[in-house]
């Protein structure tokens, strides 16, 4: 490509970019240009069930309806508009994302202290740590998703059991970058300097190994609320998230497939542009966040 | 022995799920004698202590043999077999197109000034794991079916009324061995948009390792070696590239195995048929031996993709060849 940009004429010296310095980055996103859109969807999370036009999950006009004036993403093969259940579902997929975030890094970085401190215990302490320590190996064999599927068959469809099936998909990875973290600072002089100050082992635990060791995980969170969200919409696609009429955008997607055949996009097209948009808003966040916490540490 | 443990876990996983594999056989609106209940469950086998049924079940699997599905009555291993291939195939593919592409991306950044072309490049490995595969699909199936018209409908891997040949059950691959390109033509044009998706979506996650690695090797002593003693460019290209990979070497590999699951939903999206709809089938109709032997051949596959993954690094990197000192 041979287009002059402003960073070219600004570097004219042909370097070995092997060895060179990293190039000098474009102009950065302002910081509220980043969070913006993510604001946004939250506030449609919140406030989105009051503005819908429509009841999301009664049927309220003749089936099949193109985007227009009335509708104005259309109404989906039943009848139901297409604009209230996208908006509606906002609501859903945040709450669901927001549960399994929090659960999943507080229970990670918990079993993650515990893991990785009784590991090379004796006794039963250490037996258990290692055991669960292979239970989160085994668990990268298994594909999440189909976990997913068989938990959330397990309990059956509701928001609280695909949070939990959620839970359970996304908790190893927060455990093993915590033990790892905890296994860095394990044996570091100021832990045996609390000891000796007569903290007990709970006590040096919290107060030292927890706020040395949780980063990882807390910045893996806003990964984990984006991979809960797609992950969720998965389940619900494949037919065992949270059924109709229910506005679920997996779901939603799923009813919608077999229309675009007959050429009625609207109700599939929708609800994947709002789930795309949503976890690149996440994405997006996510980045700025760790460049702002690593930024401050330094 | 990982295989048997896995097994176990497998086995109780399955054993977890709500619901009587018996009773959802058997027709029994006209009530039911415990003793046809029994039977029906020494068909299955499904009789005995769970423990009993565990042993079963580990001779089974060290014989390939993982007992009968209760919905079809056919052998779970054979099921499995006739879907797997189909599934592989299409990872593979998605997989080798996504690595290709990244090492395409890797050698911009290692020749490109471009500010503006290593931004785009660089910001797109910060995608990775945010995107909804089957989110693209249906954009891509919106876009390209039904306003352009340029991929055909996606019900299936060839138009209605073409068969597929058999030969060792990769469907591409048959088609080539057989010299079928009718159904090879239509194939390629039925798998070009899920293709294109699993690229697309998969590619961040490959490329983000390869160019944390790419970053740490760019300026390393070796590089800087290498430009000492007076090295091609090319040749210091590809001693970077060499060094680098490692960790998406292992990506691959972690990706391989979760897609080999995961790929049902643009499996179910596009009708592909595969082995991941026969586990959400076998999940409804709560088919214990399906879905137990299901996850014993993911895992199996996994840990093959795994063992590769090992031997291609050992291949780039002599370092990480058994006896080969371990002291770095």
């Amino acid at each position: 490509m041979n287009v002059t940009t402003p960073a070219d004429t600004q570097n004219p010296t042909p370097v070995a970019s092997a060895t060179a310095p990293p190039v000098k980055r474009a102009r950065r996103t302002p910081a509220w240009l980043v969070f913006a859109p993510f604001g946004i969807i939250v506030l449609i999370g919140i406030a989105g069930p009051f503005l819908v036009p429509f009841d999301p999950e009664r049927v309220v006009d003749s089936a099949s309806i193109a985007p227009g004036a009335a509708h104005w993403f259309g109404t989906d093969a039943t009848g139901m508009d297409v604009f209230s259940r996208v908006v509606a579902a906002t609501r859903v997929n945040l709450i669901m994302a927001l549960s399994v975030t929090l659960s999943t890094t507080v229970v990670g970085i918990l079993l993650g202290l515990i893991v990785g401190m009784s590991e090379s215990a004796g006794g039963l302490q250490g037996f258990l740590g290692r055991g669960v320590n292979r239970v989160i190996d085994l668990s990268d064999a298994i594909p999440a998703l189909v976990v997913g599927v068989v938990v959330a068959g397990l309990f059956g469809p509701s928001v609280l059991s695909l949070s939990v099936a959620l839970s359970v998909i996304l908790l190893p990875n927060q455990i093993r970058l915590t033990r790892a973290e905890v296994l860095r600072v394990r044996n570091d002089a100021y832990l045996d300097a609390a000891r000796m100050a007569g903290s007990s082992e709970v006590q040096v635990v919290l107060r030292h190994v927890l706020p040395n060791s949780c980063r990882p995980a807390l910045e893996n969170s806003s990964h984990v609320f984006g991979v809960s969200i797609i992950v969720a919409a998965s389940l619900g696609f494949l037919g065992v998230g949270l059924a109709p009429p229910t506005a679920e955008w997996g779901s939603m997607i799923s009813a919608g497939v077999s229309d675009i055949m007959l050429g009625r996009w609207w109700s599939a097209l929708f609800p994947a542009a709002a789930l795309t948009l949503t976890v690149a808003s996440v994405a997006s966040c996510s980045g700025a966040l760790t460049r702002f916490t690593r930024g401050r540490s330094r | 022995m990982h295989l048997a443990v896995f097994a176990t876990a497998a086995f109780f996983l399955v054993r977890v799920v709500p619901g009587d594999p018996v009773l959802a056989t058997v027709d029994a609106t006209q009530g039911l004698t415990q003793e046809q209940y029994d039977a029906a469950a020494a068909a299955l086998g499904l009789d005995g202590s769970i423990w009993s049924q565990l042993g079963n079940f580990w001779v089974g699997v060290l014989q390939g043999d993982l007992g009968s599905s209760s919905v079809t009555g056919r052998p779970v291993a054979s099921e499995i077999w006739s879907r797997l291939p189909s599934t592989l195939e299409l990872v593979a593919l998605g997989l080798g197109g996504a690595i290709l592409l990244s090492l395409i991306l890797a050698v911009v950044v290692l020749t490109s000034r471009n500010a503006v072309v290593l931004r785009v490049v660089r910001q797109y490995a910060k995608m990775a794991g945010a995107i909804p595969d089957f989110c693209v699909g249906v954009l891509g199936i919106v876009l390209l079916y039904t306003m352009l018209h340029i991929v055909p409908a996606p019900l299936g891997r060839v138009d209605p009324g073409t068969s597929l040949p058999l030969v060792t059950g990769f469907p591409v691959l048959d088609s080539l061995l057989t010299v079928r390109f009718d159904a090879l033509t239509q194939q390629v044009a039925h798998l070009a948009l899920p293709w294109l998706v699993l690229v697309l979506t998969y590619t961040p996650t490959i490329w983000r390792q390869l160019l944390l690695g790419l970053d740490e090797q760019a300026a390393a002593a070796p590089t800087l070696f290498r430009i000492a003693s007076g090295a091609t460019r090319p040749a210091i290209y590809a001693s970077i590239l060499r060094r680098a990979c490692a960790g998406a070497v292992v990506m691959v590999g972690a990706l391989f195995g979760g897609l080999v699951g995961g790929v049902v939903v643009l499996e179910q999206l596009f009708s592909l048929g595969g082995v991941g709809q026969f586990a959400i089938d076998s999940v409804d109709s709560v088919d214990f031996l399906a879905l137990q032997g299901f996850l014993v051949a993911i895992a199996a596959v996994c840990l093959i993709a795994f063992l590769v993954v090992d031997l291609v690094n050992m291949l780039l990197d002599p370092r990480r060849r058994p006896g080969a000192g371990g002291n770095s």
